[in-house]
């Protein structure tokens, strides 16, 4: 990642409120998650639903079917004193399936675009969604570009790491190189979204929607459309897209 | 972010663990919020001095206990510490599939359900009618009867053809039946597969291999990597791309493919697919997937039609069709249903057509219809449910009849069809638009 100085001080704040145990827990369970949508984008085969399988179920599967249309998850975290809740859109990577991808990333907070560290092609297609992304999805979208398969790297990487990295910085996007297999990083990568995504701002307009749409399922988790812009659907807080 | 060991700053909460597995709604919103040591967590990294070795094709195609440690990320309990909830609620799961026993279809049986992607009727406790186990012998003989004088029977006897096909063909039949019903024994050409195979050279071969070791990994046909099983995957999906360059390849059809090299030669399954994506799949796998995106719209109107409640609360959380049926239509129910259900639908797809695609579609909607009005509020809820469905309503005889229940004619489907096709093909909302364009005013 370009800039991490939180990085400490956030382990340092999460330390203090896990000794302070009782409490806390106590906090936290009266806080309602914060919903963040998240799409993996990424050519087929590097390893997407790999990374998500890792996050969400501490899972690996050697040859993963692949992903028809999209799969769905959920994981919730726990980062400082608030609880987010990542709904992950993990999409299929062929070519085929692209033009299915904007009902996908139409509202998401954060996309996750992946290539392989060991396919140079697969860092252009990454390239190509970010445009895409930087085009037309939510002008707020997180994005993080993330090199999977790094337990391949001594022997077959294609993609050096500082290219990677400098296209990265270029376009404004989280950087990291990651191991689906082995785990490496993988949790660096939502952690790092998290912090960028405003959830304070999301937590405010959440307090806000609240009242008027406590009627609706919709708003039950405090779901708030960023993206809530001309082209936006959903303009009243109870029809958002959660 | 740099290579390294895990910086858990972001702590994953635990899931619920209820009966239905996943989130349950929102009744359980942060109530097991734990406060996990941040220092429980071992450092990966340095746990795996492998790391960066490619495994080799033996470890890589059947993960055993060696394969566990390369892959596991234990989740150490500093014991002077307070015990880590993460260590107990994130617990590693790898896929063995060594000294499993082979169910009766070919796949591994894993010991724990859960584990398994396509457990039988009977691995999740529902017995098959006694009613139908005592009629196999003479349904056999029924079949036996229609294909000896397959030409004469076959337009003669559809509504019976249609009746057997419901309550399943028998296994030894199977190849034989839904070969003669697709009409790919006629459509077969001697040579042409093995010309196809020898002469053929597409682009698309580099994204066809990307798939080979992930179609079925967990059946003994195509778990060798490089195996018997695999070569003639590669083989029956190169020559489709080559025979059919309009449709090419496009992922799903190697789950079809599988399941015809699963019954027959790779030759008789590669006519066996061409005539099932011209009969019944027509423009389905198409580049811009055009036959699917329709399919979801006239998926959207039938589901008004028979359940529309349900239609309405899906609608109003922004569920449409094409989110969840295009796993279930592209891979006709292979990567959705348990194997023996997956099995009866395709009977009845080769015995009907297309209608049962979308009965089935219906009937899984309406079987878990409570939860979803009830216990699904979102569409985060509703999505975890429908991708990911529980294997208890899904049983082969209760959703075939289920199924039966959805009342809805050929008829209904091909006037849908056609009139989406002279519209620009929404991705909801179908219902309103076929409205409008009736009363214009």
């Amino acid at each position: 990642m370009a800039a991490r100085p939180s990085a400490r001080d956030a382990a340092a704040s999460l330390n203090n409120s896990a000794t302070s145990a009782g409490g806390d827990a106590q906090n936290a369970a009266n806080l309602k998650p914060i919903q963040v949508k998240l799409v993996l984008l990424g050519e087929a085969a590097v390893g997407k639903s790999s990374l998500v399988l890792r996050f969400v179920n501490n899972e690996f599967q050697e040859n993963k079917e692949p992903t028809i249309g999209a799969a769905f998850l959920t994981q919730k975290c726990k980062l400082d004193d608030k609880i987010i809740k990542y709904e992950i859109w993990d999409t299929a990577g062929q070519e085929r399936f692209h033009s299915l991808a904007p009902m996908y990333y139409r509202n998401a907070q954060a996309a996750v675009v992946v290539y392989d560290i060991t396919k140079p092609a697969s860092l252009d297609k990454a390239k190509s969604w970010v445009k895409e992304l930087q085009r037309q999805a939510n002008p707020n979208i997180v994005i993080a570009l993330v090199g999977n398969k790094l337990d391949l790297e001594a022997t077959a990487r294609g993609v050096p790491r500082e290219e990677a990295q400098a296209y990265a910085t270029e376009a404004g996007l989280l950087f990291s190189e990651a191991s689906a297999k082995t785990g490496d990083n993988v949790m660096d990568v939502f952690t790092e979204i998290a912090k960028k995504i405003p959830l304070d701002q999301l937590l405010a307009s959440r307090g806000r929607a609240g009242g008027a749409a406590s009627g609706s399922g919709a708003a039950a988790g405090g779901r708030v459309d960023l993206n809530a812009g001309p082209g936006g659907r959903n303009a009243q807080p109870g029809g958002c897209a959660c | 972010m740099s290579t390294g060991p895990f910086r858990p700053e972001l702590i994953p909460l635990p899931r619920s663990l209820s009966s239905d597995g996943g989130e349950n709604g929102m009744h359980d919103e942060a109530s097991d919020t734990s406060d996990d040591d941040l220092s429980s967590v071992a450092p990966s990294a340095d746990a795996h001095s492998d790391r960066g070795t490619p495994m080799d094709d033996a470890s890589s195609r059947v993960p055993t206990e060696v394969g566990a440690q390369l892959h596991a990320i234990p989740p150490v309990v500093n014991s002077a510490q307070e015990p880590s909830a993460m260590s107990l609620l994130r617990q590693e799961t790898v896929v063995r599939r060594q000294k499993m026993a082979v169910d009766e279809y070919g796949f591994y049986r894993d010991p724990s359900p859960t584990n398994h992607s396509h457990p039988s009727s009977a691995a999740i406790g529902m017995a098959q009618s006694g009613k139908q186990k005592v009629s196999v012998g003479s349904k056999e003989q029924q079949w036996l009867d229609l294909l000896s004088h397959w030409d004469k029977q076959f337009a003669k006897k559809r509504s019976k053809i249609k009746k057997l096909g419901r309550s399943g063909i028998p296994e030894s039949l199977r190849a034989k039946a839904w070969t003669a019903l697709a009409g790919s024994d006629k459509l077969k050409e001697p040579g042409i597969y093995e010309r196809l195979l020898a002469e053929g050279n597409s682009p698309l071969f580099e994204v066809i291999e990307r798939d080979i070791s992930r179609c079925f990994p967990e059946h003994s046909m195509f778990a060798e990597e490089g195996g018997e099983g695999q070569t003639n995957l590669r083989n029956v999906l190169r020559a489709y791309a080559v025979y059919n360059p309009e449709i090419g390849y496009c992922q799903g059809m190697g789950m079809l493919a599988g399941m015809m090299l699963m019954h027959m030669p790779p030759e008789e399954s590669f006519w066996l697919l061409v005539s099932t994506l011209e009969k019944h799949l027509k423009n389905f796998f198409t580049p811009v997937l055009l036959q699917l995106r329709m399919d979801a719209a006239v998926f959207e109107v039938l589901l008004h039609k028979t359940s529309k409640r349900l239609a309405v609360h899906l609608d109003k959380q922004e569920v449409p069709p094409l989110m969840y049926i295009t796993q279930w239509f592209l891979t006709l129910y292979t990567t959705t249903l348990p194997w023996d259900t997956v099995l009866r639908v395709w009977d009845m797809l080769y015995c009907e057509g297309v209608k049962p695609l979308f009965r089935i579609g219906l009937a899984i909607l309406r079987v878990n219809r409570d939860t979803l009005l009830k216990q699904c509020p979102t569409n985060a809820e509703i999505l975890s449910l429908l991708l990911h469905l529980p294997r208890d309503k899904l049983e082969a005889d209760h959703l075939v009849e289920a199924s039966l229940r959805v009342k809805i004619r050929r008829a209904d489907i091909d006037h849908l069809r056609k009139r989406i096709s002279l519209m620009e093909i929404p991705e909801r909302g179908t219902v309103s638009l076929l409205r409008k364009q009736r009363s214009p005013h």
